[in-house]
């Protein structure tokens, strides 16, 4: 059953492999060297980028050089190919990458080698794997293999930005008979979560709200995790007395509850601000602590104004510090996933006061429903509910052959078996069929869109390529039967 | 396997339900007297009202009389149920109406028999079938049936404003083996269409709004099948010349593109009156002609502001007549059926201006996928989207035997064998596996919600009951050879 892959090992696949770390490294270094960030949108609503443009004509170049097949398509994505028949497997990578931030130690756009670990935006998310991948297939090619399918590797542009490239690519070009996407974790995903950021927001006009106190101004600071870190309200008080008065009831009420509060008094104005704590990953919510839950918890005590004070007490009745949405009545928890929402800004400006939210929830509680639970409880208030984006999760068959196959590949290489997982946003979400595979091994580090981003190159970058080469040679002897 | 279906037609299933015919008039009479519309918001999100309580208490009192037990959920929803143990076999139906409308020949809430017709308010949506399906249980039961499961009669009391009572009642109790829901079309439908309900907003203050034309007023009225029939804008200015030359620019753009458009001066300016008309079903907004549209695409052409422009402009450029989502980017076409959106409404305030869209879609194109198409267009210019409602359809597999079933009792009833279809908004969305199983013969004729409401008694209401007594027989006869 799996000649191909036997008579590939045996002719020496892995040294093969091997061989090529040197170059490995020097292609990743290049591809590293050009930001390639997201710069502006163009007339389509696309953002784009000349980096990422030249990012992009970069790893065709490169694809060509290693003897694929390559194709353009106007700058926003592009693919390599060998084959000419036969089903098409195809790999989604990425050549945009997110903004550097701070804190960094190293260069961000020049490859650090220290060790074991190469340094560098992007170099993970999904530099190295984009190379790793052509590397696997220029592995089994330099050994005489003939793929007896077509095997494309895509390089997108947006998938920080939106994922609009592989949309239109899936819409122009259909799904692919198999795919998987090496831009998350080993062993695979056989789902990936729904994810929704909306806004809850009390339609109303500030500047004709007549109360002893009034939110004048509020603040936060976001992350990327969901949940914000640090908030800030500011309340004009009718008089100094009511303002020192209103700020000693903050101090006290942080105090009872436990809560981080920084009280500052400036004539008539109160300023509260709340630190909270940020959850480990973005799909650990319930590890971060809502400061703007906090303040909403404050504020639900004292009275701010009619249409202010019913959208706080919704607010902080129904979420709180609550992560799982049951005082909305949609929690949910699933093998697949457990429903988790996280308070991630808050805003006022003429149009009223509104708190966005960011949610994570099993593929198998469908955000129809999800926010159908919403509606049920913001209808009643009046209170609109603007969507900002929606993530399509999905489950898939455990059992499928493509994805067993895949597995496979993954324990005969690594030695281990741990199970395959459910993961966050990949480009899987908009490709029918599509498997999550690789390439961060063990517990997802919230590695990939922080500071000092690094890989291995022995335990990550070569064992990669040697999973991928060994899955793409078991598709070949398998994919007759499927 | 049983085989009660054959005993039961060889017997006199049939006799035993055609005597039944003037009791139950009589009690979907009792059913249709009580005005059940909804005039509160409970705690819990859901539209209700003393009437629609009264006719919940009314619909288990008649269960109960028939010899089923019954469960009452907090006046939220109730059932009537035979059998203790087993799968559970389940029939959603609701006792909430509509509201009354105009037009009416008949008094909608007493029910009149005119030679073979029913007449009245929730005759057909979905009182009748709630009394055929217990008829036809009943009758089924009487004959000796003892069913290998649970027969759950469910009643909810939401379905026309939000179906807050279903999805509860799931959350609550969990998914039923196997459902039907009685508040479609025969023979039965396989697929739901999805749809989004959205508002794109575009935030400004009109107050500070810039420009010699005015745009002070812009409404359209709103149907419940969509198409808005009638819409207008009312533009003021200080200067005569500048309303002068709208004026003209909707004659000869009238005349242009064969619009029903008109301007009239009134005291605050200029009115611009567009006309059109509803479509013939709420599920095909190209059979009508939407006078927002017209209006929209209009205004387009004349300058009212910066803000109020952009989103007019957008609207125009992305929507404008168009019901089948191409210039949005949304187009679908598919086996179920095709992608339709609808421009519904506009509404202009202190909050600047926003455009209510309806897109109803096969549930093969995700509502995550339709909504970022339009986020993309949206985002693009600023614009955000309030979200109002998404409905999730579903596409079951055809050759289900649960659903094979029920077809077969179709066909053998009626004599016919018209194919499946795609329906449109029943209980059955938010019911996993769920089979929207009746009572409309024929193509959907938008009766439900129209003016003189009626049903057939022996074309309809006695062939219903027959079929749903046949449908039984048959679940009782093969329930156990369904999960294999």
């Amino acid at each position: 059953m799996t000649a191909l892959l036997k008579e590939t090992i045996e002719k020496g696949l892995y040294a093969k492999i091997d061989a090529y770390e040197p170059e490995m490294i020097d292609e990743i270094t290049k591809l590293v060297a050009i930001p390639s960030l997201a710069t502006s949108v163009n007339a389509e609503g696309l953002t784009c980028g000349p980096e990422i443009t030249r990012c992009l004509h970069y790893a065709l170049e490169l694809a060509e050089r290693l003897g694929f097949r390559t194709h353009n398509e106007d700058d926003l994505f592009g693919w390599a190919e060998i084959g000419d028949e036969g089903p098409l497997v195809t790999m989604f990578l990425h050549m945009d990458i997110v903004p550097v931030g701070e804190n960094w130690t190293k260069e961000p756009f020049k490859v650090t080698r220290e060790g074991d670990f190469l340094y560098g935006r992007g170099v993970l998310d999904n530099k190295g794997p984009a190379v790793s991948i052509l590397y696997a297939i220029k592995s089994c090619l330099d050994l005489g293999v003939r793929f007896p399918y077509r095997l494309r590797v895509y390089f997108g542009t947006t998938e920080e930005t939106g994922m609009d490239d592989v949309q239109v690519y899936i819409k122009r070009y259909g799904a692919p008979d198999y795919s998987f996407v090496p831009d998350s974790q080993f062993p695979l995903s056989y789902s990936e979560v729904n994810t929704a950021s909306f806004q809850l927001r009390k339609n109303y006009d500030p500047s004709k709200i007549d109360s002893p106190i009034r939110l004048v101004d509020v603040d936060y600071v976001d992350h990327p995790n969901g949940v914000a870190m640090y908030s800030g309200v500011t309340l004009e008080c009718e008089s100094e007395s009511l303002a020192d008065e209103t700020a000693r009831k903050a101090e006290e009420f942080a105090l009872k509850n436990n809560f981080s509060f920084t009280v500052e008094t400036n004539g008539r104005k109160v300023k509260i601000s709340a630190k909270g704590r940020i959850s480990d990953h973005w799909d650990d919510l319930w590890t971060g602590v809502p400061a703007i839950g906090e303040l909403m918890l404050f504020l639900d005590t004292i009275s701010v104004g009619k249409e202010p004070d019913e959208f706080i007490h919704f607010i902080a009745d129904k979420i709180g510090m609550k992560w799982d949405g049951s005082g909305l009545g949609i929690e949910d928890k699933r093998e697949s996933g457990t429903l988790a929402m996280g308070m991630s800004g808050i805003h006022l400006n003429e149009f009223g006061l509104s708190i966005s939210f960011f949610t994570i929830f099993s593929a198998e509680l469908r955000n129809e429903f999800m926010f159908n639970g919403i509606f049920r409880k913001t209808r009643p208030e009046n209170i609109d509910v603007v969507v900002t984006s929606m993530g399509a999760g999905f489950v898939r068959d455990k059992n499928d052959p493509f994805l067993q196959t895949l597995y496979k590949s993954y324990c005969e290489v690594t030695g281990n078996s741990d199970p395959i997982k459910v993961c966050g946003g990949t480009y899987a979400k908009f490709v029918p069929n599509a498997i999550p595979f690789g390439a961060i091994f063990g517990p997802e580090q919230d590695i990939c869109h922080t500071p000092d981003e690094h890989i291995r190159v022995e335990t990550e970058l070569m064992v990669w390529t040697k999973i991928y080469a060994n899955a793409l040679l078991r598709i070949g002897d398998n994919c007759k039967d499927w | 396997m049983s085989d009660y279906l054959k005993f039961a037609r060889e017997g006199d299933l049939y006799q035993r339900i055609d005597v039944l015919r003037d009791e139950m008039i009589t009690e979907i009479g009792k059913l249709v007297a009580i005005p059940s519309l909804p005039t509160y918001v409970t705690e819990k999100g859901m539209n209700h009202g003393p009437e629609i309580v009264r006719c919940l208490h009314a619909a288990l009192e008649l269960s109960e009389r028939l010899g089923f037990t019954v469960h009452n959920e907090n006046d939220e929803y109730g059932w009537a149920q035979i059998g203790e143990e087993g799968p559970l076999v389940c029939l959603f139906l609701h006792l909430d109406v509509v509201p009354v409308g105009e037009n009416w020949t008949k008094e909608p809430f007493v029910l009149t028999e005119e030679g073979d017709f029913l007449y009245g308010r929730g005759v057909l949506d979905n009182k009748a079938p709630a009394v055929s399906v217990l008829y036809a249980l009943k009758t089924c039961r009487d004959m000796g049936v003892k069913w290998p499961c649970r027969v759950r009669v469910w009643f909810g009391t939401n379905e026309e404003t939000g179906k807050v009572d279903v999805q509860m009642y799931i959350r609550k109790y969990g998914v039923p083996d196997y459902s039907i829901v009685p508040d479609s079309q025969f023979p039965l439908s396989y697929s739901e269409l999805s749809n989004i309900n959205i508002d794109i907003w575009n935030g400004f203050d009109p107050q500070e709004t810039v420009s010699d034309l005015k745009l002070k007023r812009i409404e359209a009225d709103q149907t419940p099948n969509g198409v808005p029939p009638h819409a207008f804008a009312l533009i003021s200015s200080e200067k005569k010349e500048k309303l002068k030359e709208v004026s003209e620019k909707v004659g000869s753009f009238a005349k242009k593109t064969g619009y029903d458009l008109s301007a009239q001066y009134c005291d605050e300016g200029l009115r611009i009156i567009s006309h059109g008309h509803v479509s013939e079903r709420w599920n095909e907004p190209w059979t009508g002609v939407n006078a927002l549209s017209h209006l929209v695409l209009f205004l387009s052409n004349v300058s009212l502001g910066e803000k109020p422009d952009e989103l007019i402009r957008f609207v125009a450029e992305k929507i404008g007549d168009e019901t089948n989502g191409r210039s949005l980017g949304v187009e679908y076409h598919s086996e179920t059926a095709d992608l339709s959106i609808c421009l519904r409404g506009v509404t202009y305030d202190r909050n600047g201006m926003s455009f209510n869209v309806f897109l109803l879609f096969p549930a093969d194109y995700r509502n995550e996928y339709v909504f970022a198409t339009v986020q993309n267009q949206t985002k693009a210019r600023g614009f955000r989207i309030i979200m109002n409602n998404m409905g999730p359809g579903f596409i079951r597999d055809k050759n289900d035997p649960f659903l094979q079933d029920l077809y077969a009792s179709y066909c053998e009833v009626t004599g016919n064998s018209d194919p499946i279809k795609v329906c449109g908004g029943t209980y059955a969305k938010y019911i996993p596996g769920s089979i929207p199983f009746g009572v409309i013969f024929g193509p959907e004729q938008d009766i439900c919600h129209a003016p003189d409401e009626h049903i057939r008694i022996s074309t309809e209401l006695m062939v219903w009951t027959k079929i749903y007594a046949n449908a039984f027989l048959r679940i009782a006869d093969h329930l156990e050879s369904y999960r294999k």
